[in-house]
């Protein structure tokens, strides 16, 4: 298969391409801020969740009035199902989101209920998790610790490598994708049921590094080019540079696409938080690493020109 | 030269794929040969021999081992075991370690993270246990927040703004702070590795398969369970602090006397509330009104603790009869007892936790003194409602169990008063000197028997025991209740309380559903991968999905080696991994399409877009890689095995993209090649 390489203007679109991602992004934080901040699950919040198979048939509602009393404020109940649930008559996730409650009383209060109203052998527990809320405080400082640093090492990196004004770009590309990204989830959580869970966190710091692989692609070509085609505007080597790797931005893209969207239909429940996280910083990431993190270059790029011809005025 | 390089870059490729090959043998016969089911035969059979054995030797069993009698025991043919099969078992038995490990979300069982209680171990270790220690304990505790290391100064802190020496409460007499707060913090510290040492004996003796304990921190202890059924039982086997201890039973005459007396006090105090109540005067006027029965002084807090427990006894009782109340004022307490057939005293189920609040009352716990009261495990119903027996003991235990050597369950004969179940269990030698002169020097008394502060039975001390030997009775439990003490009871006691901050349970069900989906997925998506490969780049893409298939073997193969243990998340890095080789072998292939366009030959193209692209590969991988060992560092549990699996795979990428694809190329493309399957 050929394909020749392309000749597109992206840096002619650069302003409008980036007033789009401002935009997603301020819709995200909106959705955000609504709901009075991020949808942490029972991981960072504490709690008590199960998730419960009856071999029989029964009516959710049925569950729900089990559970109606006083004890259970703030417990919640709903239906689940994914390709194994065929195999049970029902399945019900129990959740109880709760920092102060003794998990230890509840999970026994809980399965007292379901073994006098609907029998021992009725059901099943697929999985149980209860947290108490010191973990999930923990959970939060090392997810930020885990981000700082990365990020911090990359900056060294990429300085020691290419240029400060290269980690920069990057950086912010970065912060451009996690922003997206958690925007993104949240707006998915308004309207499904999608929490930040731990597998959440996994996947934004696997998007952290794929992003970064697609932007060293690019930047990589940028250096290479600096040398190359040397007096070249500059505006213009970062259209031909990204031109030179379109090709390959867009066939990984579409490769890793794929497999992430398989794994989203065939992976299974417990996997799909972590796998819908994925798309979206994948897609995200592809977009950044040209309009994001080339046009950082050249702001920079611009200011410094401007720096310097004010300090020869001076002279 | 260049023939010469290939050489040795196949030698070690050759080297390479049979070390994989070799570390993942293991792993395909553990779970894919048909040995499996032969080897599991055999295990059954020989386990079951040896369980039967054990029970003719009349020791004590395994939860596996008795399961396997009841399963199996009836089945002749599993008596016998022909060497050979030994043999084979053993091989499959070594084979079987050094495959690779599922983790509990793939196999299914329970994951608990459990941390020491100071709090606790503190108020174990102190002398005299009342509400001034549970205040300062307490403000430590919300000092420290989750910050251990800082806990024990804080007690201190707390300890020196009230004024009050530690000595009061820990060590000895006359003993500084400083030295205190020593023996504290190597108490903490030795915690740690008792407690590690306690639960591996406890459950290697519940008997399961391959159980992990492992500390994290210096505070935690990490417990993985694979294949756990009963979880309640388990996590009682885990977190039961198993302190047994033999107190001496308070004569009859000292027992009423310590009910009148704390119904004096209560009395008392509740007299003086009311009239406080009355009187708009609060502290100063304190002194004089209350009787000096006691020489607790009554502050605030306690005077509203009263007031709420009184106010609950009285709303219980308005129902009943005015005589009942006017018993209630006069005697708080013994009107909340009730005698027994056997001349125990019993509490009714629906008031013990308002004798539990009074019992902790500070005055109260003057009266008592040198003694306390226990409750009974378990209520006894009379008429259809729960009673709980209280039992006066001395405050201070004759023995503990630390000295216990051997415990084991059994089923009492026939000449057993009770019947049901008992555990039996011997003394050290020390340990038994001890038991020989209490008991000798208390005949005639109860010696209570407390495990856990709770009171399992109290029998008549009729002669001497010299041989430190003695029963428990359990009076009705179960066979796994008795089994489940003794191993606690054999293992020792847990110094320091743990507290349970995290528990998963995966039921076996949903482990192997994320198998199957697991492996369908990342079926599916290896299939695309090659389909996508092959179309775009032909026979070069054919040498990228052999590279593919390389970097997952060997991947595989190093988690088998190193023993990790293959996790979902870990599964989700394999594919991930899998993903950045194809985009490293994308990168190259485009790199040498447009090389040919600038290039003569193609074997000069070929050689400057490997050149060219390996610089970005070797970027943008250890980039990645950087982003794994931060989520390594700073993961817990899961994310951790997702970032090990995302770094050994980039690892495996640099080889299997930039040098395999190269060889398998070179092998195929002629010196003065015109053309390429590009």
């Amino acid at each position: 298969m050929k394909i020749k390489t392309t000749n597109f203007d992206f840096m002619g679109i650069r302003v409008p391409a980036m007033i789009l991602s401002a935009i997603i992004i301020l819709i995200g934080l909106l959705f955000i801020m609504f709901q009075g901040g991020l949808n942490y699950n029972i991981e960072f919040n504490g709690g008590y969740l199960m998730q419960a198979a009856f071999h029989e048939k029964v009516d959710i509602s049925e569950v729900r009035s089990a559970f109606s009393s006083d004890d259970f404020a703030g417990i919640e109940i709903q239906e689940f199902s994914d390709q194994n649930s065929e195999r049970y008559g029902s399945e019900v996730v129990l959740k109880v989101e709760s920092s102060q409650q003794d998990m230890k009383l509840l999970e026994t209060k809980i399965k007292d209920i379901l073994n006098t109203k609907f029998g021992k052998e009725s059901y099943e527990v697929r999985q149980s998790t209860s947290i108490g809320p010191k973990v999930g405080g923990e959970l939060k400082s090392s997810t930020v610790q885990a981000i700082i640093w990365t990020v911090l090492l990359i900056l060294i990196y990429i300085t020691i490598k290419f240029q400060f004004r290269f980690a920069v770009g990057a950086v912010i590309a970065l912060a451009h994708d996690m922003m997206i990204t958690v925007g993104l989830l949240s707006i998915l959580g308004y309207f499904f049921d999608f929490e930040i869970s731990l597998s959440v966190i996994a996947a934004l710091l696997t998007i952290l590094g794929y992003s970064l692989n697609d932007t060293i692609v690019v930047y990589d070509r940028i250096r290479e080019n600096m040398t190359k085609y040397q007096g070249m505007e500059f505006e213009k080597l970062l259209n031909t540079s990204i031109n030179e790797t379109l090709i390959r931005t867009l066939l990984t893209g579409a490769c890793t696409i794929i497999v992430v969207i398989i794994l989203i239909i065939f992976g299974g429940e417990v996997i799909r938080q972590l796998t819908i996280t994925l798309l979206i910083g994948i897609i995200t990431g592809t977009f950044s690493s040209v309009y994001i993190a080339a046009p950082v270059i050249l702001y920079w790029e611009q200011l410094m020109h401007r720096k310097r011809q004010r300090q020869l005025k001076k002279a | 030269m260049k023939e010469h390089n290939n050489m040795i870059r196949w030698i070690i490729f050759a080297i390479l794929f049979s070390w994989a090959i070799y570390a993942l043998i293991p792993t395909y016969q553990t779970y894919f040969s048909s040995e499996k089911q032969s080897a599991e035969k055999i295990r059954i059979k020989s386990d079951l021999s040896k369980a039967l054995a054990k029970q003719e030797r009349g020791e004590d069993l395994t939860g596996l081992e008795s399961n396997l009698i009841k399963n199996y025991g009836e089945k002749a043919d599993y008596l016998s075991l022909a060497p050979e099969e030994i043999e084979k078992l053993a091989a499959f038995e070594k084979q079987n370690l050094k495959s690779l490990a599922l983790g509990l979300d793939l196999q299914g069982g329970m994951h608990l993270v459990l941390e020491i209680d100071y709090d606790q171990l503190l108020k174990n270790k102190a002398i005299k246990k009342d509400k001034q220690l549970e205040d300062i304990l307490e403000t430590a505790k919300l000092r420290a927040g989750s910050d251990k290391e800082i806990y024990l100064a804080e007690v201190k802190t707390a300890f020196s703004e009230k004024n009050v020496p530690m000595n009061n409460y820990f060590g000895r007499s006359g003993e500084s702070d400083e030295k205190i707060l020593a023996t504290l913090d190597s108490a903490a510290k030795k915690g740690i590795t008792t407690t590690l040492e306690v639960l591996r004996n406890r459950i290697d003796q519940f008997g399961i398969a391959e159980p992990s304990i492992q500390p994290r921190g210096k505070h935690r202890i990490v417990v993985e369970l694979p294949g756990v059924k009963d979880e309640e039982r388990a996590t009682k086997l885990v977190n039961q602090a198993a302190f047994l201890e033999f107190k001496i039973v308070a004569d009859n005459e000292i027992l009423q006397q310590k009910i009148n007396d704390i119904d004096m006090v209560l009395k008392n105090q509740n007299d003086y509330l009311e009239s406080n109540a009355i009187s708009t005067d609060s502290a100063t006027v304190s002194k004089v009104t209350v009787p000096a029965v006691t020489e607790a002084k009554t502050d605030t807090a306690k005077a509203t603790d009263a007031t709420k427990l009184f106010s609950d006894s009285a709303a219980d009782t308005t129902a009943a009869a005015t005589t009942d109340e006017e018993l209630s004022k006069n005697n708080p307490f013994k009107s909340l007892l009730v005698g027994g057939q056997r001349g125990e005293i019993l509490v009714k189920g629906k008031n013990k936790l308002k004798v539990e609040e009074l019992l902790k009352n500070d005055n109260v716990r003057n009266v008592l003194a040198n003694h306390e009261f226990v409750w009974k495990n378990k209520p006894d119903v009379y008429n259809n409602e729960e009673y709980y027996e209280i039992l006066l003991v001395d405050k201070k235990a004759s023995l503990d169990g630390t000295s216990i050597v051997e415990a084991s369950a059994n089923l009492a004969g026939d000449n057993s008063a009770t019947g049901g179940w008992e555990v039996p269990f011997e003394l050290n030698r020390d340990g038994g000197r001890v038991f020989a002169e209490v008991t000798g020097k208390n005949v005639g008394k109860r010696l209570a028997i407390i495990l856990d502060s709770k009171l399992y039975m109290a029998p008549n001390i009729q002669v001497r025991i010299p041989n430190g030997r003695g029963v428990i009775t359990l009076g009705g439990g179960t066979a796994e209740e008795a089994r489940d003490m003794a191993i606690v009871l054999k293992a020792g006691a847990l110094e320091a309380p743990l507290e349970i901050m995290e528990k998963r349970i995966i039921g076996p069900s949903l482990g192997n559903d994320s198998i199957d989906s697991s492996v369908k997925a990342a079926l599916i998506g290896a299939l695309l991968v090659v389909i996508f490969m092959i179309v775009l780049y032909k026979i070069s893409g054919v040498f990228s999905v052999i590279a593919l298939f390389l970097n997952t073997l060997f991947t595989v193969a190093s988690l088998a080696y190193f023993k990790a243990t293959l996790t979902l998340p870990g599964i989700a890095g394999i594919v991930l991994s899998i993903g950045m080789a194809v985009d490293a072998n994308i990168i190259i292939f485009e790199r040498i399409k447009e090389e040919l366009e600038e290039k003569n030959t193609v074997l000069s193209a070929i050689n400057a877009g490997y050149d060219r692209a390996f610089v970005t590969i070797f970027d943008s991988n250890l980039t990645t890689f950087i982003a794994g060992i931060t989520l390594y560092q700073f993961g817990t549990g899961p994310v951790k095995g997702f970032a090990l699996t995302l770094m050994i795979g980039l690892i495996w990428n640099m080889y299997t993209a930039v040098v395999m694809t190269r060889l398998l190329s070179d092998l195929f493309t002629k010196k003065n090649a015109k053309t390429i399957s590009i």
